[in-house]
């Protein structure tokens, strides 16, 4: 018999013909379905206000992955915010400048990167800066002081990342002196958005955008020909924006000196401190830092609001973040490549 | 407590004011505006809803691509309903005749509307509509919505109170601003006025919220600060 005749006989060849000639149909049934709806939620976390905002056609599977991604991020504060009596943050600085103190392997991991942070940006970021920000009371349940210069230089000596011991085989955080307290205000809010990103993703969200006091990371796109859509707040100019660009599996984060100061004698005292003066660092008005995860754009946003734009323009080594300065004289500096690459376009 | 008619007066606000703008004149002009869409529900089953809500949307709204769903609690006695607005008009979609009003009219029907409940959640399905003009405030205490003002009249000033402190704000010449706070650094008091859609203030201590309903002119998803 002619092959051609058999194959075509054949119950194989019909059942071929048959998902051919329906697959259009399927993929257009498929593709009338796929209405996403923009569902946005919103909570108090970490001391601040925590915006997820996702695209998804399952709205009650969105809402089953936020409530996820919450939790994980109150489980982080839970170990990382000093400012929870309870956390294991907490316990470290009561007690590491006694004894040893065992923590749990993240937390352990945390405090190592952090660490590798100050040496790699030469102690401009120092998660030890504990007992100055505790001083100035930012951050803290209690009143924002200038504090007295002498108090200052009694309490610099606490600071020092190489202060602190890790000690990976028993999982033990120890201090060299008593009175040391460490601050990841730095890094913790990024890690905790890049571990809830990760949930939202396990969860099969697959574009999102994660928003925490400023600190953003976007997934995925807005629609099918639209990226994510990121405002960077003017300094001066209460509720204005000085740029805006476009956010696809990146992060942002903002150092500023606007969000959390006091004016004494019409000089302004903000909360990031320069870990060699214990003063605020006076360099900057505001610096955003693009990244690959919240993590580093956080640490680097607060290294290189510290070191100003003429520190930034001195590192010599490539660098895997893009940087947009306002300095003291209200004049932007930004990585070309931002511009190009990411649409950033300023504002009027 | 809340009966019917407050609560239709309450979210139907937005509509009223939208209603007493121009109208659009041209036809061809608002055949290719986008359509203005607000589907408000309050429920103590969201759990049944949404599905039901899904799956009418995704029939008798087709042409929407990308609709926005947010859910806020609401604190103490509400009237359970469902209250349509479209095309800036309040609908009453139990004389209407089309497929999305016939359905709606069924779910309304599966969750036993209206009627009186305790601590519903507000859910709302809209587009969003970038020609409107801030016109609704809404205050929130831990996410739970609170209250709702106009924005359009001078008011105030008003206090709003949560479990962990308390700020009093005042509406002048369609802006806000926080003028006393019971929290220990008052930075919301420093953030100044506001003005526009999608624009907040927000007292983290307290864990208040002072927000201006819709989106910014400019579309942003995110502020970066």
């Amino acid at each position: 018999m002619n092959p051609v005749w058999t194959v075509l006989r054949s119950k194989k060849f019909f059942i071929v013909a048959a998902i051919l000639l329906y697959c259009p149909f399927l993929l257009r049934a498929q593709t009338e379905e796929a209405r996403l709806f923009e569902v946005s939620a919103t909570k108090y976390l970490m001391g601040t206000q925590v915006d997820m905002l996702a695209q998804h056609e399952s709205i009650q599977s969105c809402k089953r992955a936020f409530y996820e991604a919450f939790r994980e991020i109150d489980r982080i504060e839970n170990l990382l915010s000093a400012q929870r009596e309870t956390s294991e943050l907490a316990r470290i600085n009561q007690y590491a400048g006694r004894s040893p103190v065992k923590v749990s392997w993240e937390t352990l991991a945390i405090i190592k990167r952090a660490v590798a942070y100050g040496k790699k940006f030469n102690g401009h970021f120092d998660i030890s800066i504990g007992p100055i920000s505790y001083l100035w009371g930012f951050g803290w349940e209690k009143k924002i002081v200038v504090p007295e210069r002498s108090r200052i230089a009694t309490l610099l000596p606490l600071v020092g990342y190489g202060k602190i011991s890790i000690n990976e085989r028993d999982t033990t955080i120890a201090f060299a002196r008593d009175g040391m307290k460490l601050d990841l205000g730095g890094i913790a809010k990024g890690y905790a958005i890049d571990c809830a990103a990760r949930i939202l993703r396990q969860q099969g969200i697959k574009n999102f955008l994660l928003n925490a006091d400023g600190d953003i990371y976007a997934a995925g796109h807005k629609s099918d020909n639209q990226k994510w859509h990121v405002g960077i707040q003017h300094p001066r100019g209460k509720q204005a924006l000085i740029a805006s660009f476009e956010l696809s599996d990146f992060a942002v984060a903002t150092s500023g000196d606007y969000e959390r100061f006091i004016e004494v004698d019409s000089k302004r005292y903000h909360h990031i401190f320069d870990p060699r003066t214990g003063y605020p660092a006076p360099l900057t008005q505001s610096m955003s830092v693009l990244a690959p995860t919240a993590e580093e754009a956080d640490a680097w946003a607060t290294y290189l609001f510290i070191i100003g734009f003429e520190g930034y323009q001195k590192i010599s080594s490539p660098q895997t973040v893009l940087a947009l300065f306002v300095d003291m004289n209200d004049k932007i500096h930004w990585d070309a490549i931002w511009e190009k690459n990411y649409l950033l376009r300023f504002l009027d | 407590m809340m009966n019917r008619r407050n609560f239709l007066g309450s979210f139907s606000l937005l509509s009223l004011g939208l209603a007493a703008s121009p109208a659009p004149t041209c036809i061809a002009a608002r055949a290719v505006a986008p359509e203005d869409f607000c589907l408000n529900l309050v429920t103590d089953d969201s759990d049944l809803a949404i599905p039901l809500l899904e799956a009418l949307l995704a029939r008798a709204l087709s042409a929407y691509k990308n609709l926005k769903f947010s859910e806020y609690k609401l604190a103490g006695q509400h009237i359970a309903d469902l209250v349509l607005i479209r095309n800036r008009r309040l609908l009453d979609y139990k004389t209407s005749h089309d497929e999305l009003a016939k359905g709606l009219y069924e779910i309304a029907r599966n969750l036993n509307l209206p009627r009186k409940v305790e601590n519903p959640v507000l859910m709302k399905f809209y587009t969003e509509d970038r020609r409107r003009t801030a016109a609704t405030l809404n205050l929130f205490g831990s996410n739970i919505l609170l209250k709702q003002l106009s924005l359009t009249e001078n008011q105030g000033p008003h206090e709003v109170e949560s479990e962990t402190g308390r700020v009093t704000f005042v509406i002048r010449n369609k802006s806000v601003k926080i003028t006393a706070a019971t929290c220990r650094h008052k930075t919301c008091m420093k953030m100044g006025s506001i003005n526009a859609a999608g624009q907040s203030l927000v007292c983290i201590p307290s864990r208040l919220r002072i927000a201006i309903e819709g989106q910014d002119e400019s579309g942003l998803d995110g502020v970066t600060f």
